[in-house]
């Protein structure tokens, strides 16, 4: 069947981008170890479809497609709270950095000298 | 009152305040040396007019918002190691000098760290209606949720001691700034007073006040940061 192939290629590429980007941080060490444990889940799931059935039956879900909503709905959910805490804090380093900016400007300008900077707003 | 306050710094954050700092400023009596205007990015002549008086001029290099403000105020008022009390002050005009005299003379005489000021303690003039529901809600709300007891959280004007200024370390860039102010007098336990202050509101204050819905988002936040951390 031609959508095994597509399923299974196009989850392979996503995980090799994601398993390309650099990093060296313990916590992006476990993210990829999850990775590889989804890619094998997915791979086992496109081939054998029965399997993600039986699996719902066994934590007490009629299907197996409905498994995979719930999984999907949890996962969507963890993604955006991520990016969410992930915001926040580059927010919290621009205003640090923009404050730096500001005062190191402020007393670098020499007393009486002209105000030359055009930089309204942004 | 001939007092020097040469040991005071008046912190004013500005945004888009063009038509009002200058007169705010030069309100300031001379016997104020040291007054700091961090403008927080404006798109108007805040920095123009700010630069027509004797006020020393910080500029955000984009805007931050009032919070992150008032902290460049402060952290640039702190490098100046003669300074003791930081006073916030609103670039709008609505505050009176004589209620900072008031509230420095409190916080020598009791020793206290953080004065605010509090207009349901004293008087609010022209204050509209929504506004005073609103603010009494917000003060309700947060007696409950930080632990410290006041009359008027959401008031710009507030003496800070240095001693608490170096520990405040304001993290909300947005108007929570308020309730993360009185939630940090609850953390680091500073000792706090409040002291009556007049507060006129005139049609430019009145139009520049952040609007009333924003409440909601300050709630939110403030339980969110019981919860998260």
């Amino acid at each position: 069947m031609l959508i095994r192939f597509l399923l299974i290629a196009s989850t392979v590429t996503i995980a090799w981008h994601f398993l390309s980007a650099r990093g060296t941080s313990r916590t992006n060490a476990f993210k990829k170890v999850l990775l590889i444990g989804f890619v094998v889940a997915a791979i086992i799931a496109i081939l054998v479809p029965d399997s993600l059935t039986t699996l719902a039956h066994l934590v007490g879900v009629g299907r197996g497609t409905d498994l995979l909503v719930y999984a999907l709905v949890q996962v969507v959910a963890f993604q955006m709270f991520n990016t969410y805490a992930k915001d926040k804090q580059n927010q919290r380093q621009i205003v640090h950095l923009a404050r730096r900016i500001a005062i190191l400007e402020e007393l670098n300008a020499k007393p009486g000298a002209v105000e030359a900077m055009p930089d309204r707003g942004e | 009152m001939s007092l020097e306050y040469t040991n005071v710094a008046i912190v004013i954050p500005a945004y888009n305040e063009g038509s009002a700092i200058k007169d705010t400023i030069q309100a300031i009596p001379r016997t104020f040396p040291n007054v700091i205007v961090v403008d927080d990015g404006s798109r108007d002549d805040t920095r123009e007019r700010v630069l027509e008086t004797r006020a020393r001029l910080i500029k955000h290099p984009i805007n931050l918002g009032q919070g992150a403000g008032l902290q460049t105020g402060i952290d640039a008022a702190l490098l100046d190691p003669t300074i003791e009390y930081i006073v916030t002050f609103d670039a709008d005009g609505q505050h009176r000098i004589e209620d900072v005299q008031d509230m420095l003379a409190y916080a020598e005489q009791h020793r206290v760290q953080i004065v605010m000021g509090s207009r349901f303690l004293g008087k609010a003039i022209n204050m509209p209606k929504m506004k005073r529901v609103i603010l009494k809600a917000a003060v309700w709300f947060s007696n409950i949720t930080s632990g410290v007891h006041l009359t008027d959280t959401h008031n710009g004007l507030r003496v800070i001691h240095r001693s608490a200024a170096e520990r405040l370390r304001l993290e909300l860039p947005d108007f929570s700034h308020a309730s993360e102010i009185v939630e940090r007098i609850g953390q680091e336990k500073f000792s706090y007073a409040e002291v009556p202050v007049t507060i006129i509101y005139s049609e430019y204050s009145r139009s520049k006040g952040q609007s009333m819905i924003n409440a909601i988002n300050i709630a939110f936040d403030a339980i969110l940061r019981k919860v998260i951390k």
